[in-house]
C-alpha cells in the first residue's frame, strides 16, 4: 500500500516537471498551397503514427520529423503522440515489421522543417509557434 | 506453387506501379535480428522443429529478417518480408502483401498474410517489439499441441475496416485464404478479427475457420500420423489484452482450438485445446523486470502444461535489447487414448515421444530452461 502510495507520488511529480518543462506553443505547418483547411490534434496524431495515409482532403502525406533530442520533438511526443521514446520505437517497430507504415523522415530543427515544406506540396512539419512566419500555413496551433 | 504465384502477382503489381508512378514511389528497407541461445536440463526437445532446445543448449531460435515497404501511390501500398527460418535454416518467404485503399475506412489485402488473430502474431517473429525472448508459447507455438497447430500465415486476402473516434482506433477485418505448413494443410480457411486501441490498452478478438488437408509429400510415417484429421473441420477462437500504463506493462491472451478427428473406433472425434497466459511487468528507465504464467490443458486426453517465467528486458539505445529469461516448465504426458494419432504420448511442447522414436525421452515433471538473447532494429 505505502509503495504504490509513493509509486503515485514520485509520477506525479515526474508529470509536473514534464508539464513545467513544456512551455512553448507547437504549430503544425503545411506548404502555402495546401487545401486544407486545418487539422485536429487527433488528425495530427493519426497522420504522424501512419495510421492516417492521406489528407482528410486527399493526397499522401508527406511527415517530417524533428531531429533527435530537440526540444521541440519532446513536446511533440508529449502533447501530440503521448508517447514515450521506448513506446515510440516499440510502435515503429511493430508498424514497420508488420507492413502496415513507416516513420517520419527525419529533416531536422525549426529552420528545416520550414525550409522542406516549402518544397513539399504535401508536405506536413511542426515547429516552434514563435517560428512561424507568412511563407508557411499553419494547420493548428497546440498550446 | 502457391508462393510462386503470390511471387509473380506481387511483382506484376509492383511493376505497373512502378509505370505509371515512376517519380513518386517510395521505398523503405529495414531489418531485425535475434540473437538466441537456450538451454535446458533435460534431453527431450523443446519446441520440437521451432528450437530443438535441451540439455545441449540450442540457438536454433535465431532469426534475421529483412523488410521493405513501397508505397506507390495514395492508395497502394507493398510490403514484404524474408527471414530466415529457424527450422532449417533456409531463407524464408515470411509474408508480402499489396494494400489498395478505397477510402479511408476501406481496404483490401492481397498475397502471403501473416495470421492477424493475435497480439502479437503479425510480428511474431520481431523479438525487439516484445518484453520476452519468445512469445509465450502455449499461444504462439508452431507445435502442433499448441492451438495454432502450425498456422503462422495464410495466402489469400482479406477485407479490412479501420475507424476511429475521440478515445479508441478500431479495426474489423475478415480474411480467406489456406495455407501448406510442413505438416499441416489448411486447405481453405477464413476468419474474423476485431481490434481496438488506445494510448495504453489494446484489445484483440479473433475467430477463424479451417478445413484441414494432409499436406502432399510427406513422408509415410508422417502421413500416416496425420491421417485421422485428414478433410476434417478445425475452429479457433482467442481474446487478447495489453495495456502499457504508467510503467506497468500487462498482457494477457486466450487461444482455445477444437479439432476434429477420426478415432480410433472410427467415429468422428474431436481434441480441445486451450492456452492461456498472463504476462506482467514493470519499467524501471530501461531494465524491465517481467514475470509470465502459462497453461496449455486438452480437455480430452490429460495433455498439459504449465510454466513460470521470469525474464528481464534491458534496452540499449533506440534500437537494441538484450534479454535474458529463466522459465520452470511442468508438463504432463497425453493419456487418453481418444487423441489423434500425432497427439498421442505427447507430453506439453516436448517433441511426442511416441511420433518420434529415438529422437529424445520423456520429459521429467519439471524442466529447467535458461535463455539468452539480444535483439536489432535496423
Amino acid at each position: 500500500m505505502n509503495k504504490t502510495t509513493g509509486m503515485f507520488r514520485w509520477v506525479a511529480v515526474l508529470f509536473l516537471l514534464l508539464a513545467g518543462s513544456a512551455h512553448g506553443e507547437l504549430a503544425i505547418i503545411a506548404h502555402p498551397d495546401n487545401p486544407e483547411p486545418a487539422l485536429t490534434l487527433k488528425q495530427v496524431k493519426r497522420i504522424y503514427l501512419a495510421r492516417a495515409k492521406t489528407f482528410p482532403q486527399g493526397g499522401l502525406v508527406q511527415r517530417a520529423d524533428q531531429e533527435p533530442g530537440s526540444p521541440v520533438r519532446q513536446e511533440f511526443m508529449n502533447k501530440v503522440l503521448k508517447l514515450r521514446e521506448r513506446q515510440l520505437n516499440a510502435y515503429w517497430s511493430k508498424m514497420t515489421f508488420t507492413g502496415r507504415g513507416t516513420r517520419p523522415e527525419v529533416v531536422g530543427k525549426d529552420g528545416d522543417i520550414k525550409q522542406w515544406v516549402l518544397h513539399h506540396p504535401k508536405g506536413l512539419g511542426y515547429i516552434d509557434a514563435g517560428q512561424v512566419d507568412d511563407q508557411v500555413k499553419v494547420l493548428l496551433i497546440i498550446p | 506453387m502457391k508462393t510462386q504465384q503470390r511471387l509473380r502477382m506481387l511483382g506484376a503489381a509492383l511493376a505497373l506501379g512502378m509505370a505509371h508512378n515512376a517519380q513518386a514511389i517510395d521505398f523503405k528497407w529495414s531489418g531485425f535480428l535475434n540473437m538466441v541461445g537456450a538451454a535446458t536440463n533435460d534431453s527431450a526437445l523443446y519446441l520440437h522443429d521451432e528450437g530443438n532446445i535441451d540439455n545441449d543448449g540450442s540457438f536454433e531460435e535465431s532469426t534475421l529478417g529483412l523488410n521493405t515497404i513501397v508505397t506507390i501511390n495514395d492508395k497502394l501500398r507493398i510490403a514484404a518480408q524474408i527471414a530466415s527460418a529457424p527450422s532449417d535454416r533456409s531463407i524464408d518467404f515470411d509474408w508480402g502483401y499489396g494494400t489498395y485503399n478505397l477510402d479511408d475506412n476501406w481496404a483490401v489485402k492481397a498475397g502471403r498474410i501473416k495470421f492477424p488473430g493475435y497480439l502479437v502474431s503479425e510480428y511474431v517473429r520481431v523479438g525487439y517489439a516484445y518484453p520476452w525472448i519468445r512469445p509465450p508459447e502455449v499461444v504462439y507455438s508452431i507445435n502442433m499441441s499448441a492451438p495454432t497447430m502450425g498456422l503462422d500465415a495464410y495466402d489469400g486476402g482479406a477485407l479490412h475496416y479501420q475507424g476511429f473516434n475521440d478515445s479508441f482506433d478500431y479495426s474489423a477485418e475478415i480474411y480467406g485464404g489456406g495455407r501448406q505448413t510442413r505438416v499441416m494443410d489448411f486447405n481453405k480457411m477464413y476468419g474474423l478479427v476485431l481490434r481496438a486501441n488506445n494510448d495504453n490498452v489494446t484489445l484483440v478478438a479473433n475467430a477463424n475457420w479451417s478445413k484441414l488437408d494432409n499436406p502432399a509429400g510427406l513422408d509415410p510415417a508422417m502421413a500416416a500420423m496425420m491421417a485421422d484429421t485428414a478433410n476434417q473441420d478445425m475452429f479457433t477462437a482467442s481474446a487478447g489484452l495489453n495495456a502499457d500504463w504508467n510503467n506497468v506493462v500487462l498482457y494477457a491472451e486466450y487461444a482455445r482450438t477444437v479439432l476434429d478427428f477420426i478415432n480410433a473406433a472410427n467415429q468422428s472425434d474431436d481434441v480441445d485445446i486451450t492456452g492461456w497466459y498472463t504476462t506482467l511487468g514493470y519499467r524501471f528507465g530501461d531494465l524491465m523486470p517481467h514475470l509470465t504464467y502459462q497453461s496449455l490443458k486438452d480437455g480430452n486426453g490429460g495433455l498439459q502444461q504449465t510454466s513460470w517465467t521470469a525474464g528481464l528486458r534491458y534496452d540499449l539505445g533506440s534500437s537494441t535489447t538484450v534479454k535474458m529469461e529463466w522459465q520452470r516448465i511442468e508438463p504432463e504426458i497425453a493419456s487418453g487414448a481418444n487423441l489423434p494419432v500425432m497427439l498421442q504420448n505427447q507430453s506439453g511442447l516436448f517433441s511426442n515421444n511416441g511420433a518420434f522414436p529415438g529422437l529424445n525421452g520423456t520429459p521429467s515433471d519439471k524442466v529447467d530452461m535458461v535463455s539468452l538473447a539480444v535483439n536489432f532494429t535496423f
